[in-house]
């Protein structure tokens, strides 16, 4: 029981550093850039300590031998990476990662009460974090709102570095904290519970990521459909998450552009000094490289403005295309694990990143066709374990279960629109592994296992 | 699982390492000469760095700086980035623009056969009037 609370603490730790690494605060961002893997090491460290009381090599299953591969395939990758030290670095935290969550998954393998301790854990750090977001909102307002430009509307960012960040993390928690909720017995307990999962969805909601809103929603509707055993029950629960979905959408459309704000800092170009040499050059400052594609040709002009739009793709889709044709040219093995930031060039004029925000082509990147597989297939299969091992599930077992397949799934659909499956310093990383080992351990086999909690 | 399937998984497991190794390897390769041919093509089309057309120059890093040449009405057509050992990592041809053609080693330059003179390339930058450390010619 210490061990599972020093273990909690750790959670919550990595949860909040993780985000405050990428944060709005930024006198905050140094510390916790080096606490964070601190705190991964603490948690390694509790996780494996937790999985060897009590070991048994019975408990060992596809998921452990699945994530053994995922690690030596990024491992392996240093022997064609194009930067084979920070592929080594990369890799090894990622490995670091995976022993952590693997152990832990070891630990809770089939106890219902243990697994419960760590889904609240996860939920107790997203609660921190959007509890965070609001107390930077009441006291660094410009902190916490990404301003209103002229094709932009102005969007929450919480305590997260930009509207996008923070969100994640909240996003893969949305269906474990309705669970939360859920199973709350005592009035207070509902109450905070209640108070977080509105905490959670209006941080999404008020931050108009269209990827959290995709992912947290996702989750929260495969959780709808996964916990209830009627179908009556399923299709109430599925319509409220829709229901609520479409009034999240109205609310994301209400705040508009002001066609006057200037442009975000960010987006303003730094003017190149060119003092003038013997050989004349032209007056004018070459094209951003940043820019290339999409700009159009010299001389002609740039008037078409492109408001951010519900269905629009803010310029991922070009991004998306050069970043699969950039993989293409290394189509089977890739660049190398953690390349994605140095091979990826952010060309594109409607597109601002330095990842193509894709984690499925961010992989394809990395480890080609192969690695891409191999990721996919591997939580797919912890989705699809999962949720066929429910039929052998009742009641609380199974609402957690569920909860945490739900946690898995917003985490694939929110891959779609960020790269960070991979990534262990993003702040959504851990949540998603984490919720991923939570649920192999939950998954029964075949036949019904002995209750050893 | 007996411990010959888990002798036996193991081998196949590192076969397939080694085999992506391989691959791996020889798609870095492949790409490095498609790459460097790309690039050979328009550092040929550019002819001599010190052309008539150089219009521009563009400081990209301490290590790499590029030169832009002029081509109908655009001063910045086309471009060749060159790294501190003089080897050209990235060429752009933006006639085809809004969809220009890149070809690029910026993430693997050693692979990059393509080799020009770096001191005529410092020099062309100072006669630009670029005031700042360039970087030492090989």
């Amino acid at each position: 029981m210490p061990l599972e609370r020093a273990l909690q603490v750790s959670i919550v730790a990595l949860i909040l550093l993780t985000v405050l690494s990428q944060g709005s605060l930024l006198s905050w961002l140094e510390p916790a850039r080096k606490l964070r893997w601190a705190a991964l090491l603490v948690f390694a460290a509790l996780a494996l300590v937790y999985a060897l009381v009590g070991f048994d090599r019975r408990r060992l299953g596809f998921a452990h031998v699945g994530a053994a591969l995922l690690c030596a395939l990024a491992l392996a990758s240093v022997l064609w990476s194009s930067f084979p030290t920070l592929t080594f670095e990369r890799a090894a935290v990622f490995t670091v990662l995976l022993v952590a969550c693997g152990a832990l998954g070891l630990g809770v393998a089939g106890r219902t009460t243990s697994t419960r301790r760590f889904v609240e854990a996860i939920v107790g750090g997203a609660a921190l974090v959007a509890l965070g977001g609001l107390l930077v909102l009441a006291f660094r307002h410009d902190r916490a709102v990404q301003p209103a430009t002229s094709v932009l509307a102005a969007r929450y960012q919480g305590l997260g570095g930009g509207p996008n960040t923070a969100t994640m993390v909240l996003a893969l928690v949305t269906p474990l904290a309705a669970y939360a909720l859920l199973e709350a017995r005592r009035l207070v307990a509902r109450l905070a519970a209640l108070a977080v999962l509105l905490a959670v969805l209006g941080s999404i909601v008020a931050s108009g990521s269209r990827g959290a809103i995709v992912g947290g929603f996702g989750g929260l509707f495969a959780f709808a459909v996964l916990a209830p055993t009627s179908m009556r029950q399923r299709v109430t629960a599925a319509a409220i998450v829709l229901a609520l979905l479409v009034v999240a959408v109205v609310i994301t459309r209400i705040p508009q552009p002001q066609p006057g704000a200037p442009a975000l800092p960010s987006a303003q170009e730094e003017p190149v000094e060119r003092p003038p040499g013997k050989r004349p050059i032209s007056p004018l400052d070459p094209p951003r490289l940043s820019d290339d594609v999409g700009h159009p040709k010299f001389g002609v002009a740039e008037t078409t403005r492109r408001p951010r739009t519900l269905f629009g793709s803010s310029g991922r889709a070009q991004a998306w295309e050069g970043a699969v044709e950039l993989g293409a040219e290394r189509p089977v093995a890739g660049y190398g694990f953690g390349t994605e930031d140095r091979v990826f060039v952010d060309r594109y004029a409607e597109f601002n990143s330095n990842v193509p925000e894709n984690s499925y082509i961010g992989i394809f990147l990395q480890l080609g066709a192969v690695g891409l597989a191999a990721f996919v297939a591997f939580l797919a299969a912890i989705v699809v374990r999962g949720a066929a091992g429910l039929t052998r599930l009742a009641g609380a077992e199974r609402r957690l279960s569920a909860a945490c397949a739900g946690a898995v799934v917003g985490g694939l659909l929110l891959a779609v629109f960020q790269s960070y499956v991979y990534a262990v310093g993003n702040n959504a990383t851990g949540s998603l592994w984490i919720s991923a080992f939570l649920l192999a351990g939950l998954t029964p086999a075949r036949r019904r296992p002995v209750e050893l909690g | 699982m007996t411990r010959k399937h888990v002798f036996v998984a193991a081998m196949v497991a590192l076969l397939a390492v080694a085999a992506l190794a391989v691959i791996g390897r020889a798609e870095a390769a492949h790409r490095g000469r498609e790459q460097s041919r790309g690039i050979a093509r328009l550092a040929a089309e550019v002819g001599a760095l010190d052309s008539p057309s150089l219009d521009s120059y563009r400081y990209f890093s301490a290590d790499v700086q590029c030169l832009l040449y002029r081509r109908g009405g655009d001063p910045f057509a086309l471009e060749l980035c060159i790294d501190g050992h003089g080897r050209v990592v990235e060429a752009i041809d933006r006639r085809t623009a809004p969809e220009p053609r890149i070809w690029s080693l910026r993430d693997d330059r050693s692979r990059s056969s393509v080799r020009v003179d770096r001191v005529e390339v410092n020099r062309l930058l100072r006669e630009m009037g670029w005031p700042g450390p360039l970087p030492p010619a090989p």
